[in-house]
């Protein structure tokens, strides 16, 4: 079974060159409970989303997304990069429990 | 049977199996830990002119330079994907600064807003949304210099299919 | 899309008609009917490929059955013919007898024998044998005073009323197609022909009936240990339960036998699509040991010979597998001209409140081929078939039947020893209820012709040995309605 905050981020299976824009995919294992559902007649399942996602290319923030929990369970996020040069890029995901998870991957040009 | 009852309208036994499945299923649930919390309210809705205006700032938005593709037909409005495609050199000089996601009948209708670094060098995204009801959805694009642009496309929700 | 159909010049599209039967795999077929000249009844002039002595009626080609009236008796009143002896066909059948006695009911099945696809988990478990879910056509027709034709449809004339079969062509007053589904493995980034065969042959989706049920059989039964993969497509797949509650069988063959096996269960959802928290409480307190879930596999590939499911993010290396891919609507639908072009599972375009093909009252689509929301099931195709027959009934009659929503019965097995099984029974809103107004044209045309969502539902998903024994009970009545 896939707990929550499980993650991948995953680039192009091909080779890549300098200034190639390249397509990198990443995904994480979360309920992103929108506080919506009925649970019985217990109450709602209380919302627990990511509320941001933040990616980092070597140390620069290229994007810095303030999701809703409009955003899909096991939110998927696809972005296309240009790399520029050599540095690892960090993927950073927080929801609304204060919880954060972090995977890194290295772009090599 | 239930599905007898339900079918031919008769049936004692069928509420009777009915009956003492609910309280069966009552009892397992009782003192059970829930991998979730309860809460007893909905969260608040927002209104759409409530997440429009802050984005539109008084300019009118071009049908220029963003593309967003979605599926005509959602075949399940939990997980429906898009695509944004905006143009843009993406240079120092020269960016996307911010990007926001509307989809009118949700609850909540702003699904994100994002800001940029030219150092992306791109601005074409894939994900997954929620959405609620057929609904129209708008992507907004606002470029360093201020410009913004839109692209809007119309989305039917196939509802059903979910337990 | 009915000029198409009616503007076809068949002896110009004879060549399309053999390759048409050959597609149905019914190349034998045509050796047997070429046999017999005497059961050649068209004129010869009439046929391109005859060339009169120099070529001996074994010779001819199969396109000649377009020529060539089905061997049947006249009929006696108005002819309805049924496309697909499957769950919706077999119902529509006997069902159309019963509303109008008079009628002249054939129903035309590519396959000799019946094998139902419901109960099949059971049986992979052996909770069931064999003849629990094998029936007998000519049982059916018997019983039910029509006519069983074995062959296979390939074309339709819906000027004349004529529908093309490997055993000649067939007039009617009413066409009934219910051909159900077949596999989209496109979708799932398997392009290649031969990448296709071979990944249907060897790891097939058991969601047809017939032979792969066979092979998924024997695969379970000689399973020695490892990964069994499964999986769950995207969209508004054939039965929105069965992968879950064949993975709960597939395991609990494993606990029973002790095999050091697994059930690999890699879902394109990011849930459980349907009765979650029934099929989450087994796979946590049966099988806890002998399955493992993967939500939001989407898959852009399979590798057949490295055994290797390729997802978007993952690979996932199996032992043994039963893929299923997406599916869509029967092909037949497509070969006839009657895909609607916003269905993303090329369905069929019907007016949804009576399923007759829109702009004709004489050629109705019922079963898994509809584009309605309706699940896939079994008991929802019986439902809707019951209503379409009256629905025919009364149009003889010249009376119009108001649109009835189907009472979708829905039991899954989950455990199996003991057998408990858990239920959900839902109905439809009415079409076009709970429809936006929207602005584009081509949204408008296709919400209008599909669209259903639940209007109500009954939930047990608390699996119990009483579900267990009424999903048998279940089983036998839904078979009395066919056989
Ligand atoms: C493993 C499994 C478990 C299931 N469990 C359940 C369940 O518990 N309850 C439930 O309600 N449903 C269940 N279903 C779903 C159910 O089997 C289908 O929804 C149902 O069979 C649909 O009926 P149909 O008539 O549309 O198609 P089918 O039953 O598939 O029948 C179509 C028939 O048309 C024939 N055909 C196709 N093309 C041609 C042609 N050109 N000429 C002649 N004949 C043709 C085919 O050979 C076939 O026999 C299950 C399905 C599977 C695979």
């Amino acid at each position: 079974m896939l707990k929550i905050g499980r993650r991948a981020v995953r680039l192009p299976r091909h080779e890549y060159g300098k200034d190639d824009v390249i397509e990198v995919k990443t995904r994480i294992i979360h309920p992103n409970h929108n506080g919506r559902h009925k649970y019985e007649d217990k109450g709602y399942i209380a919302q627990h989303f990511i509320h941001l996602i933040e990616v980092y290319y070597g140390d620069q923030l290229i994007i810095s997304m303030d999701a809703s929990a409009g955003i899909s369970q096991n939110p998927y996020f696809t972005f296309a990069l240009k790399a520029t040069h050599s540095a690892p890029l960090r993927v950073v995901w927080k929801d609304t429990h204060g919880e954060e998870y972090t995977e890194t991957v290295d772009i090599r040009v | 049977m239930i599905w007898r009852e339900a079918i031919t309208r008769r049936g004692l036994l069928g509420k009777w199996i009915a009956l003492s499945a609910v309280l069966l299923f009552r009892r397992r649930v009782e003192g059970e830990e829930l991998p979730f919390e309860l809460a007893s309210e909905v969260p608040e809705g927002r209104t759409l002119q409530e997440r429009l205006t802050p984005i539109l700032a008084g300019r009118t938005p071009r049908h220029e330079r963003v593309t967003l593709t979605m599926p005509p037909l959602a075949e399940d409005g939990g997980t429906v994907p898009l695509q944004l495609d905006v143009e843009s050199p993406m240079t120092d000089l020269d960016y996307v600064q911010k990007l926001y996601l509307i989809a009118d009948q949700n609850p909540d209708p702003l699904v994100f807003s994002a800001s940029l670094h030219p150092g992306a060098g791109s601005a074409r995204w894939k994900l997954n949304i929620r959405l609620a009801d057929s609904t129209r959805i708008r992507a907004f694009a606002e470029m360093n210099n201020g410009d913004l642009f839109v692209n809007e496309v119309e989305v039917a929700v196939l509802v059903g299919g979910c337990g | 899309m009915k000029e198409n159909i009616s503007r076809r010049d068949f002896l110009r599209r004879s060549k399309g008609a053999v390759a048409g039967v050959a597609a149905a795999g019914m190349m034998g077929g045509s050796g047997q009917i070429s046999q017999g000249a005497e059961s050649y009844r068209g004129t010869p002039s009439q046929d391109p490929t005859y060339h009169g002595a120099q070529r001996g009626p074994a010779m001819r080609p199969a396109s000649f059955v377009i020529h060539k009236k089905a061997e049947l008796s006249e009929p006696k009143g108005p002819r309805a013919v049924v496309v697909g002896g499957g769950w919706g066909g077999l119902t529509m059948a006997k069902h159309l007898k019963l509303q109008s006695p008079e009628m002249d009911v054939v129903l035309v099945e590519t396959h000799s024998v019946f094998i139902s696809c419901p109960i099949s988990n059971l049986w992979l478990a052996g909770l069931v044998d064999q003849g629990f879910i094998t029936h007998s056509f000519l049982d059916a027709a018997a019983n039910n005073n029509y006519t069983f034709l074995n062959a296979t449809v390939f074309d339709a004339d819906r000027d004349k009323r004529r529908v093309y079969t490997d055993r000649g062509y067939i007039d009617y007053d009413y066409l009934v197609l219910a051909p159900g589904i077949d596999y989209d493995y496109d979708a799932i980034g398997v392009h290649d022909l031969e990448q296709q065969q071979a990944l249907m042959s060897r790891y097939p989706a058991a969601f047809k009936p017939g032979s792969e049920h066979l092979t998924l059989k024997a695969k379970i039964d000689n399973f020695e240990g490892g990964l069994f993969a499964l999986t769950v497509p995207s969209g508004n797949y054939r039965c929105l339960p069965a992968p879950y509650e064949r993975a709960c069988m597939i395991a609990s063959v494993f606990k029973k036998n002790k095999i050091k096996g697994k059930v690999l269960l890699l879902d394109h959802n990011p849930t459980i699509k349907i009765k979650r928290e029934g099929f989450e409480a087994a796979f946590h307190e049966l099988y806890k040991d002998y399955l493992e879930y993967y939500p939001s596999v989407s898959i852009v590939g399979v590798d057949v010979e490295k055994k290797t499911v390729i997802g978007e993010f993952d690979d996932y290396t199996f032992d043994d597998a039963a893929i299923y891919p997406r599916i869509r609507g029967a092909k037949l639908i497509e070969s006839l001209g009657l895909v609607n072009k916003y269905s993303p599972q090329k369905e069929a375009w019907i007016d949804q409140f009576h399923s007759n093909v829109v702009g004709d009252d004489r050629v109705y689509v019922i079963g898994d081929s509809r584009p309605t929301g309706f699940s896939k099931s079994g008991s929802t195709a019986q439902e809707e078939a019951k209503f379409v027959a009256r629905v025919i009934a009364g149009r003889m009659k010249g009376q119009e039947l108001k649109w009835e929503t189907p009472y979708t019965s829905c039991f899954s097995m989950v455990n199996s020893d003991p057998m408990e099984a858990i239920y959900l029974g839902f109905k439809y809103l009415p079409p076009q209820a709970g429809i936006t107004p929207m602005a584009m044209e081509r949204v408008v045309a296709f919400w209008t012709h599909t669209g259903a969502a639940f209007a109500w539902r009954d939930r047990k998903m608390n699996r119990s040995e009483e579900m267990g024994e009424a999903m048998l009970e279940w089983a036998r009545v839904h078979y009395n309605e066919m056989f």
